[in-house]
């Protein structure tokens, strides 16, 4: 049904999954993502959809090995394997039009859901600027597919070993210092995302960010994912996952996104470490 | 356990059930049902009214009088046809009907006494059924009819509707969102009240009726209501979603960590079974002391949950009094003997969190009751000054649930009211043409029977439209169609005999019988089926080779082909060669450029050589093909091909429905 076509690493801890689930190659926007339930005892884990090929009947999602279900996937899953449960898409398509200069700007493997989005902004006439950072240039991925579509592309890591030294947010800085950005696209790290969304508050530039909350249907029958947007509550999966950046409490997410540490690293020893550390 | 048989006239038999201290450790059954003899005495006590008040309780008018009669005459499968005719779930509703808001309000012998414990024989004789064998009896299926509906969900509306137009013939297709089927029964009520093996079997019945359930299918979004009318072909769709969206009090706090949806909560435990953690790999957090939100069935299901999670004090906050409770009055007596705590007469005001933001109180004011509202039942109103809070780890939200808009948002003509529920006419017609609707997605939330009530009566009229529709030009072919052969690429030969073949099409078309006695390959099924295959040479025209079963049997892959991919339900296996073997899940091995139908069913349909024809498999890999070739197949097999092109490779598992249309033009 949903069968792994291709699977390569990437980057260090991330793999690339090719699969082949016609339906929601058929139907799927950017912006989107499926749920994964990869087997009996799995949980079910929302992934963006990083890219997708109609006619071929494939949607590709990049996988981060970074907590206990993510390693399962990216350890036990191979090509020929197939994923036992794979519903989608979900989720609303990413907002899209003809704004004008853009900025898409991500952390880790953030970068993959935004490739398609900053794609079709690239096809809608805008003018695409992508920032992209890493830790280091090991964990770096799609440079090339960002360069491909991307007017301006930025690379940053934090130690310098690709690209500049330093983080996005520095590279935004100087961009808004002589640029009219009308537009700004942000998917990563919490504390990240908050981060842009301050600099870009200051310039009242338009922002989006698309919020990876804890999900367990992504359908909208459990609130799980639920976020706080001006002041209200939302629920990620059916609302988002991209919401006005400037009403989303980042400090909220962040606290939910840390619901399950301490169980999970009580049993699987990674130290509370895993999850939202991760993109 | 309770329950000594009890012969007095006024009191009613009580189902044995396990004690109240065990089983708040286990998930099992609460009630364990009657035995034979305490259904005999129960259904005793029966009047036998020639006025029966009971049957007027009962949404569905079930023939209460009637199947307890056979009871008592111990004619247990004419019990079960009598609950048959108007329920479609009897062991299902006997269990989770508030019969003593039905059924049993309405019995006169609750005028002096105790009612007739209708559920419980309900439920006993359903129980009888499945465990005697005789609940699967084949209903009568009309002729096919070749009209095809979409049921949207599968709760117990939608497993209601998919049986009943089974039975009129028509083809069903249940799509359902989440990846197991059953609705609120398998995600909401908890296998203590509701064991998931009778859900089970209930769906496998569908199925062997031949009813199609393609789950992670999510209507608005996989496909479109438009779409399932549309490009997917299906004469009507009939919609029951539910009302599954939580609620919550907007209220501070409820965005810390430890504020659960009741839903969220009972699908962790149901659905993923997180209480087997970290065997299965859903979380769900408890802590010590649980307060739930709400006085219905959902509040309590997750009441009694979280005391089988561990949860040391458990409180239900009501804002009401007992007696307004909506919940079944059984499961409020088992909460009181499992020790959960009520809070009547409170509402939550606030939430109280950590520095870390966790949950570590529920702040609640007190009530009075006040004048009667709409519902007729008293106002609560706040007692000014009267906070006070209840130290918490966990809270649960049980305080109700709407309508998911996702259809509304994709199917924008469809008619909603404002609290988003589908209007539907006397005939559960939407405003959509051949869209119909029913169960909590019209009514909002309540009741199982109610849900099954709504799916009869869409039946009559869905089948009473379906007559109106012109019949379309096709058919599906039953499951079992044969395939005598499956295709594999020149690799995979090499792999099991190592050798290189070098087969040329000309050839084989002028011997085919060239390779067939010599080279041999085994095909061995996951279920343990082995036949002997014959590599018969290169199908024509294309570049896989053929390998045939030489016996008349089919290679128990039921549609043509099958893909990589060792997916639920197809039946898997490995092809063994005397250099090696290959499973048929690794690669792309089996890939088909027709499908096999018997000349019977060429006959039947009237398909001749050279004609063309659609094909639309259906699954969740769907496709439809045009310009399929219809020719003669291998001279020794009494079979028909369905050819289709090059380009286009068949891809069916067992489970994918085919359908052949046929253009009259
Ligand atoms: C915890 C709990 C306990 C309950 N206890 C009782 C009880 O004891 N007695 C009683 O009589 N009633 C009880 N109820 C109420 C009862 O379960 C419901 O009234 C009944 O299930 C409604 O049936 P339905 O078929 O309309 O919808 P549901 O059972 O809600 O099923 C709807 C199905 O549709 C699916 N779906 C939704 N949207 C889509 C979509 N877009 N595409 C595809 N599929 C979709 C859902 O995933 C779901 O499986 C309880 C409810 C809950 C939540
Ligand atoms: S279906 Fe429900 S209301 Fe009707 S007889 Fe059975 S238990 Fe009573
Ligand atoms: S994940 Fe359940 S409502 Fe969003």
């Amino acid at each position: 049904m949903n069968i792994i076509l291709k699977k390569a690493e990437i980057a260090k801890n991330t793999f690339e999954f090719l699969i082949r689930t016609p339906y929601v190659a058929q139907k799927c926007e950017p912006g989107q993502f499926v749920i994964l339930h990869v087997d009996e005892n799995a949980e079910r884990v929302p992934m963006t959809i990083a890219d997708f090929d109609r006619v071929a009947g494939t949607i590709t999602l990049i996988i981060q090995d970074i907590g206990s279900t993510s390693h399962h996937i990216c350890h036990d899953f191979n090509e020929g394997d197939n994923i036992l449960d794979l519903a989608g898409p979900l989720g609303q398509p990413a907002q899209m039009g003809n704004f004008g200069k853009v900025v898409v700007i991500s952390g880790g493997i953030g970068v993959a859901p935004v490739f398609p989005i900053a794609r079709k902004y690239k096809q809608l006439g805008n003018y695409v600027i992508g920032i992209t950072g890493a830790k280091s240039k090991e964990f770096l991925i799609w440079q090339d597919k960002m360069q491909s579509i991307c007017d301006e592309n930025f690379t940053v890591t934090e130690d310098g070993s690709a690209g500049e030294k330093g983080l996005v947010t520095d590279i935004l800085d100087e961009i808004l210092q002589h640029d009219k950005v009308v537009y700004v696209l942000t998917i990563g790290s919490v504390p990240m995302m908050k981060k842009v969304t301050e600099i870009t508050k200051k310039h009242g530039i338009r922002t989006v960010a698309s919020l990876n909350a804890i999900m367990l249907d992504g359908l909208g029958m459990c609130g799980g994912c639920r976020v706080t947007v001006d002041g209200k509550t939302k629920f990620a999966c059916c609302d988002g996952p991209e919401f006005d950046a400037h009403l989303v409490d980042f400090d909220n997410l962040l606290m939910r996104q840390g619901m399950y540490h301490s169980q999970e690293s009580e049993v699987y020893g990674c130290g509370g470490q895993c999850k939202c550390q991760a993109q | 356990m309770r329950g000594a048989m009890q012969m007095s006239g006024t009191m009613r038999n009580i189902m044995p059930e396990q004690p109240a201290e065990i089983r708040k450790t286990n998930f099992e059954e609460i009630a364990k049902g009657y035995t034979e003899e305490m259904a005999v005495a129960e259904a005793q006590r029966c009047l036998n009214c020639p006025n029966p008040m009971c049957m007027t309780g009962c949404p569905v008018k079930n023939r209460i009088p009637q199947f307890i009669h056979a009871i008592t005459e111990r004619d247990f499968k004419e019990a079960f046809r009598i609950l048959k005719v108007r329920n479609s779930l009897p062991a299902i509703c006997g269990r989770v009907c508030p019969q003593e808001k039905q059924c049993e309000a309405k019995c006169v012998l609750g005028l002096k006494g105790e009612p007739v414990a209708i559920g419980n024989l309900e439920r006993f004789v359903a129980d009888y059924a499945r465990e005697h064998g005789f609940d699967s009896s084949p209903a009568v299926v009309h002729n096919l009819t070749g009209k095809r509906v979409a049921v949207v969900g599968s709760g117990p509306s939608g497993l209601t509707i998919a049986g009943e137009l089974a039975k009129y013939g028509h083809t069903v297709t249940i799509f359902e969102a989440l990846h197991k089927a059953g609705g609120v029964l398998a995600y909401g009520i908890p296998e203590f009240r509701l064991p998931k093996e009778i859900v089970e079997n209930e769906i496998n019945a569908l199925k062997e009726m031949g009813v199609t359930i393609i789950t992670n299918a999510i209507i608005g979004r996989t496909f479109t209501v438009d779409e399932l009318l549309g490009e997917e072909g299906f004469d009507a769709v009939y919609l029951a979603i539910g009302a599954s969206v939580p609620y919550f009090m907007n209220i501070p706090g409820e965005g810390l960590n430890g504020v659960y949806s009741a839903n969220e909560f009972l699908t962790r435990v149901n659905l993923m079974h997180a209480y087997k953690f970290p065997k299965t790999a859903t979380p769900i957090y408890i802590g010590k002391n649980v307060a739930v939100v709400g006085g219905g069935n959902v509040a309590f299901d997750a009441a009694c949950t979280a005391k089988r999670l561990g949860a040391e004090h458990v409180y239900i906050v009501y804002r009401r009094g007992k007696e307004e409770m909506p919940a079944r009055k059984e499961e409020i007596r088992y909460a009181e003997e499992e020790g959960i705590e009520f809070k009547f007469l409170n509402n939550p005001v606030r939430v109280l969190g950590s520095q870390d933001g966790k949950v570590v109180g529920l702040e609640c004011i007190q009530m009075e009751l006040g004048e009667p509202d709409a519902s007729g039942r008293r106002r609560p109103i706040e007692k000014k000054g009267s906070e006070f809070t209840i130290p918490v780890d966990t809270v649960i939200m049980a305080i109700g649930q709407g309508v998911n808009p996702l259809i509304k948002q994709t199917t924008p003509k469809l008619a909603v009211n404002e609290q988003g529920t589908i209007i539907v006419d006397e005939n559960c017609k939407t405003n959509v043409e051949g869209v119909f609707a029913g169960g909590d997605v019209v009514t909002g939330p309540t009741t199982v029977i109610s849900a099954v009530g709504a799916g009869r009566r869409a039946a009559y009229f869905i089948n009473e439209y379906l007559k109106t529709r012109r019949r379309r030009n096709q058919f599906h072919l039953p499951v079992g169609i044969s395939a005598r052969h499956c295709h594999v690429t020149p690799k995979v030969l090499e792999q099991l005999y190592g050798q290189r073949f070098r087969l040329s099409v000309k050839k084989y078309i002028k011997q085919p019988q060239q390779f067939a006695s010599n080279q041999r390959v085994k095909f061995v099924s996951d279920s343990g089926v082995e036949m002997n295959l014959s590599i018969v040479g290169p199908c024509r025209a294309y570049t896989q080779i053929e390998i045939s079963a030489t016996d008349a049997r089919t290679l128990g892959i039921p549609a043509i082909v099958r893909e990589s991919g060792n997916t639920k339900g197809s039946p898997g296996g490995k092809l063994v060669g005397p250099a090696g073997e290959v499973k048929l899940d690794e690669g792309a091995i089996v890939v088909a450029r027709h499908i096999h139908i018997s000349e019977e069913t060429a006959n039947k349909y009237q398909l001749k050589q050279g004609d063309r024809v659609k094909i639309r498999v259906e699954g969740p890999r769907s496709a439809t093909l045009d310009n399929v070739l219809v020719r003669a197949g291998l001279e020794d097999f009494d079979e028909v091909h369905l050819d289709t092109d090059e380009s286009n490779a068949l891809f069916v598992k067992s489970d994918d429905i085919v359908t052949i249309i046929i253009d009259d033009d």
